[in-house]
């Protein structure tokens, strides 16, 4: 795409429209921090809910970098580059996927939470999680990434199904199929009835 | 509760990242930003590469003006065009379109924020020339690298060679609407505005009765201001300035105008500049005192030539 605005388009104008910002970073590489502006806070925020404080800063940074090295490549018929991120940020994590089992398995195992307690100012503030925390990360750990994902992608990030799909480069089905084993096997490790699932509300409307 | 509850209650407090916290990864992004800047200096723009071939034989070398906003004395507003303008011999297919663009780049950084700042002890900026060399009838397109070495082929597959671009113009109709409809055809980047942008930049040599009616075309396209007062182009003669208006979401964001620099009797392309405007707020700070020039270039057009790599 040539030019700066898109006047004379046929497409209404959008404040937020990130496929615009997006063109235009590629002649004018400094625009992307635009994106930056939009959207860094809530990723380095779920980036710390799942691995925790010391791992936030640089993996939100080197998500953004990846994004913007890959920026030619950014479908720009996506107004909202939101799933984008969040896609990317899923890639970095699973780089570290290791690393979260085992704080989920250790917080089954011991009650303590090691990515709680990251941000946690004083270690005598450290509280010994609620039964079905500890419960809720077993499930969490013994789920595949992939299911893992989708999962908190729903419930962390509030993306809807089809934004999961688009995040994860899967189809909307596979969302909902990861999403409905994800749910069974924490229900069930919560004690309640795995075949008892039902319906999230992201779904509506975007399913 | 349900597992979707007791889910989104399980590290509810992880707390949001002040901006404070958040800069130093803005600041890598900018870092890989510059840096990016600084490599496209040799890298030819994709939509400057269909050189059409030139009136003027020989090498023109543009020059190009880093400075404040320089407002000619007042001219009429006539927009006739009056030089005659005729279309030059057609290349062969195998023939090279030769083009040399000279841009001058503000040494001004990048790197703090949004907020351009002058490089201390840096010169007023930095000039970058290009060369590439197009095959008329393919729109392969290769370019000549800092070593002096030719690369190899260059810019994005399936661009349309600068021999279908020529005849697509020519055959442009000359009502407004009609023309913009059939430049639809021609190219589907961006919209309108930017289309005849493209096709001022990309087709050197056209008829001097195209060029006006893509001009006219041009005026009526929503949002389009053609600035009521000559600028100076880049080797300090006098310009038409035509933008998008600046109520649009990339200039209220970043503050910049692209402007579009036609010779004001002819309508031949005079380049193009970036201007960071005056008045301007980014993360609550004033972009910049006064509105700058950012980037100017000029291209120029020469003759086609046999081989690549040779100059006329």
């Amino acid at each position: 795409m040539t030019g700066p605005p898109d006047v004379g388009h046929d497409d209404h104008e959008h404040d937020h429209d990130d496929s615009s910002a997006i063109a235009q970073s590629l002649r004018r590489p400094e625009v992307f921090a635009v994106l930056y502006n939009r959207y860094a806070a809530d990723v380095h925020r779920y980036v710390m809910r799942r691995l925790g404080d010391a791992a936030a800063d640089d993996l939100t940074a080197d998500i953004f970098l990846a994004a913007f090295r890959a920026r030619s490549r950014y479908d720009l018929t996506r107004t909202n580059a939101r799933p984008w991120f969040y896609g990317i940020a899923a890639n970095l994590i699973n780089k570290q996927r290791r690393t979260e089992e085992r704080a989920l398995r250790a917080l089954a195992r011991t009650g303590h939470d090691s990515v709680t307690e990251s941000w946690v100012d004083h270690a005598d503030d450290r509280v010994t999680a609620q039964a079905a925390h500890r419960l809720l990360a077993g499930a969490l750990a013994s789920l595949s990434g992939g299911d893992r994902h989708v999962l908190l992608l729903v419930a962390w990030a509030d993306l809807s199904y089809q934004e999961v799909a688009e995040a994860l480069g899967i189809p909307v089905g596979t969302v909902r199929s990861r999403l409905n084993r994800a749910r069974r096997k924490v229900r069930s490790a919560l004690g309640d009835d795995p075949t008892h699932v039902q319906d999230f509300a992201p779904e509506a409307g975007h399913g | 509760m349900d597992e979707m509850t007791t889910l989104k209650n399980f590290r509810p407090d992880a707390p949001a990242a002040d901006r404070a916290r958040l800069a130093p990864g803005r600041q890598r992004l900018l870092d890989a930003a510059a840096e990016r800047r600084q490599r496209r200096r040799f890298w030819p723009r994709a939509d400057w590469k269909l050189a059409a071939v030139g009136a003027a034989a020989g090498v023109a070398v543009a020059a190009v003006l880093v400075a404040q906003v320089v407002q000619v004395a007042p001219t009429t507003d006539t927009h006739q065009v009056e030089a005659e303008h005729t279309t030059s011999p057609e290349p062969t297919d195998g023939q090279w379109l030769y083009e040399k663009i000279l841009t001058r780049q503000s040494t001004l950084n990048f790197r703090d924020d949004l907020n351009p700042v002058p490089e201390k002890g840096a010169p007023a900026y930095v000039e970058l020339t290009q060369e590439t060399w197009t095959q008329y009838g393919s729109g392969k397109s290769r370019r000549m690298l800092p070593s002096g070495a030719l690369d190899s082929v260059i810019g994005e597959a399936n661009t349309e060679s600068p021999k279908k671009l020529r005849q697509e113009v020519e055959k442009l109709p000359s009502e407004p609407q009609q023309l913009l409809r059939s430049l639809r055809e021609v190219s589907r980047l961006g919209g309108d505005y930017q289309r005849i942008q493209y096709v001022f930049s990309n087709t050197d040599t056209i008829p001097s009765e195209v060029r006006l009616s893509l001009f006219r075309a041009l005026k009526t396209i929503p949002g389009v201001v053609v600035r009521p007062q000559l600028v100076e182009d880049a080797m300090g003669r006098p310009a038409l300035a035509v933008h998008p208006s600046d109520d649009n979401p990339f200039t209220r964001e970043t503050h910049r105008r692209e402007e579009l620099l036609l010779d004001p009797e002819t309508y031949e392309y005079r380049g193009e500049r970036t201007m960071m405007l005056v008045g301007g707020m980014i993360d609550s700070k004033v972009t910049t005192e006064e509105t700058l020039i950012v980037v100017s270039a000029v291209q120029r057009f020469a003759a086609a030539v046999n081989e690549p790599g040779v100059r006329p």
